[in-house]
């Protein structure tokens, strides 16, 4: 009995100090690094962020860690990609984590494709097209024309959580929108010098990045989103591709790259790996950082 | 004149079509989400179906467990499972999961209402559910790592663990890492009767009467943590509730002429406890790529009267044909199962159950057992390979060391390719 009440005791008190420890700083929750790196610009020294899922995952397969159950459970805010991508994952820790705050449909469960207009939306919505996502392309922060619109759903989110910090979050936002402008003159100029090129990729992943570059998706490795290569899917590529010019073939960190390579072999259209999210490649570190690398592999 | 007619005419299924269309009264958008899961296997082993049936773990179990998977031979259809879920508004969400299967017909497995508007970490659900207790226990068929269920699960909770009609609590930690406290209180009259069962008989004129109900009670405590990419997560758990127990079986043999003969028990136990301990751990190689490790412990005491039907003249006889000792009894045992996915669409592993020697006192002495005292365990085998996360085709390798067969151990060895598609609502991925 004397057994059962220590430990009872030790719950308590490891109840107890974590209330207390609990600090005046709003503690965020998002799903992906790219998230992360956008509300560190915003929220500064205010926020505690959590990251549920790591730069080196494949998006659609993240591993539902259950330690971080205990963060969704204490998060004051949850910002999502959204668009499907998270579903594999998000819905049983949400479950798990009971926190009515951050359960979809509430005032803090932010879902950042909202603030956008995604391209490719299925004509027909049906598993048979592979993996599929209803609402259309969830990759559409690789665009970094989508990025003051994620930055501005990002900010107010943080307001709705702290009205008393609006203009801190207001002056950072407006911060980081200057030294956007900056650097978005730099990689439109950039791109400008491909722009109306071809390209190849493995995974419907970089049309919006072919979309900043006026440039045009060719052709995809993969037969459908989500469908490894065939040997026979391939060479239909190199059978269509003949006689045009394509720039170049996307590979990313996180697919196999053989079929990129041999691709690249037969085709001779030079091939690059780009980042999917902020930390996938060690020179990847942060939100500017991975469209520096995306505009740079792409032009060089 | 007759044009304008025949014009008007042509026209009206148009107009009627047009207001079906809008119909403003469609409800279609608050339909509930729908996934649908179908199961097949062929199957091959050394035993026959009809000597299956009469298979048993001495001390453990003494009749053909539940299950929705089979193991005959041949092609099998084992289930088609429909789920549905939606919120049922602002303070409740719905799901309720059906099974269809042949010899079983439909089956209500689980309908529950979760909270959704409870503060402070707290979460409530209620309905027909099955426990969070242990690790094997809340994880639904075909998110099943192996084909069938650990044979410590089949011995003491079911090959379906513990489901049953009554109330959870849980209570999430404010902490940085996963620490979670749940409760349950259940009716305890669950469709197996292997270790509880609140519903009373009569067994050769002995009466058993019903126990007074809610009778069962779970308790458990989850944890988990990770160190980069070495994921860890421990559970503890303990059951407690009422046994009333009726089993046929050639445990205490008597002497070689009545080994043809199926001696019954009954068991009455007002206090049985279950407790557990559970262990994962998963090491994240890449994105497509992970080693883990599963192993999960289970123990049960009864405690209680045993009424044993008697064939032995020579024994003490009661006026009703059966002898009433008191009994004191632990089952224990474990599985152990690593998987190693070594690629985007493969999976393999294997897991070893094994099975305690029980622990059994009548009247306070050990009865004599006949039977050879051999140990119990199971060594399986699969590798899996999914197409995508809706469609998979798995075979799987056993060695099962557990079962006996009129009275003698029977090793059997089965060879099992199963089938599983999933349409519908997206499923989540288990941890």
């Amino acid at each position: 009995m004397n057994k059962t009440f220590f430990t009872l005791g030790v719950l308590l008190g490891i109840f107890i100090t974590s209330t207390i420890l609990a600090e005046d700083k709003i503690k965020v929750v998002v799903t992906y690094p790219y998230i992360e790196s956008i509300v560190r610009e915003i929220g500064r020294d205010v926020v505690i962020i959590t990251t549920l899922a790591k730069g080196t995952e494949d998006p659609h397969f993240v591993v539902p860690k259950p330690s971080l159950i205990g963060r969704l459970r204490q998060a004051d805010i949850l910002f999502i990609n959204g668009a499907s991508l998270e579903i594999g994952f998000l819905p049983p820790l949400l479950k798990q984590a009971n926190n009515p705050k951050i359960n979809p449909g509430s005032e803090y469960f932010i879902d950042l494709s909202k603030t956008v207009e995604l391209i490719n939306k299925p004509y027909n919505v049906s598993r048979s097209e592979g993996d599929v996502h209803p609402e259309g392309n969830p990759h559409y922060y690789l665009s970094y024309k989508n990025l003051p619109r994620i930055a501005e759903g990002i900010k107010n989110g943080l307001i709705r959580v702290r009205t008393d910090k609006q203009e801190f979050f207001e002056a950072n936002f407006t911060d980081f929108i200057r030294r956007f402008e900056e650097k978005k003159k730099e990689w439109d100029e950039r791109l400008s010098k491909i722009k109306g090129c071809k390209l190849i990729q493995y995974h419907r992943m970089f049309n919006y990045v072919a979309m900043d570059a006026n440039c045009s998706i060719f052709a995809e490795i993969e037969p459908k989103p989500g469908i490894p290569p065939t040997a026979k899917h391939i060479e239909s590529i190199i059978e269509k591709s003949k006689g045009q010019k394509i720039l170049k073939i996307i590979g990313d960190d996180y697919h196999e790259i053989k079929s990129v390579k041999k691709l690249s072999e037969e085709t001779k259209i030079p091939y690059i790996i780009l980042p999917h999210d902020v930390n996938s490649l060690s020179e990847v570190k942060d939100i500017f950082s991975l469209y520096d690398f995306i505009v740079r592999r792409l032009t060089e | 004149m007759k044009i304008l007619v025949i014009l008007l005419i042509m026209s009206i299924p148009n107009l009627l079509l047009a207001q079906i269309s809008e119909n403003p009264f469609l409800q279609n958008k608050f339909n509930p989400d729908l996934s649908i899961i179908a199961d097949f296997a062929f199957n091959s082993s050394d035993i026959r179906d009809e000597s299956r049936e009469k298979l048993e773990i001495p001390e453990f179990l003494h009749h053909h467990p539940h299950s929705h998977i089979s193991k005959a031979r041949g092609i099998n259809f084992n289930y088609l499972e429909l789920a549905f879920s939606a919120p049922i508004d602002v303070y409740f969400d719905f799901t309720g999961i059906t099974t269809l299967a042949p010899g079983h017909g439909i089956e209500i497995e689980e309908v529950y209402a979760d909270t959704r508007f409870l503060p402070y970490g707290f979460g409530a659900r209620t309905g027909l559910f099955k426990s969070g207790i242990g690790r094997h226990n809340s994880k639904h068929i075909h998110n099943w790592d192996f084909y069938d269920s650990p044979v410590i699960y089949d011995a003491i909770l079911g090959s379906e663990g513990i489901s049953d009609v009554g109330l959870r609590l849980t209570y999430t930690f404010p902490l940085d890492f996963f620490l979670q406290l749940g409760g349950e209180i259940f009716q305890g009259n669950s469709g197996e009767p292997i270790s509880f069962n609140a519903k009373g008989f009569t067994f050769l004129g002995h009466e058993i009467k019903d126990a007074s109900v809610p009778s069962l009670f779970t308790g458990y405590l989850k944890t988990s943590f990770d160190f980069g990419e070495h994921i860890f997560l421990l559970g503890s758990s303990v059951l407690y509730g009422h046994s009333n127990l009726s089993q046929s079986g050639h445990t205490h043999k008597q002497n070689e002429e009545i080994s043809e003969h199926k001696q019954e028990n009954a068991i009455n136990a007002p206090g049985t406890i279950v407790f557990g301990f559970d262990l994962t751990y998963k090491y994240i190689i890449d994105a497509h790529r992970y080693l883990s490790v599963e192993s999960e412990y289970l123990s049960r005491i009864i405690d209680g009267t045993i009424y044993i039907a008697d064939d032995n003249e020579t024994e003490e006889i009661t006026d009703d044909f059966a002898i009433k000792r008191k009994i004191h009894k632990t089952n224990s045992g474990l599985y152990v199962q690593a998987l190693f996915k070594f690629d985007k669409r493969w999976r393999t592993g294997l897991r070893l159950d094994y099975l305690i020697e029980p622990h059994v006192e009548l009247d306070g002495q050990h009865p004599e057992h006949e039977h050879s005292e051999e140990r119990l365990y199971k060594i399986s085998y699969m590798i899996d390979y999914n197409f995508t996360e809706f469609s998979k085709i798995r075979f799987q390798y056993n060695y099962d060391h557990t079962k006996y067969f009129e009275e003698r151990m029977l090793p059997i060895q089965e060879f099992i390719l199963n089938l599983n598609f999933a349409v519908g609502a997206h499923g989540a991925h288990s941890f």
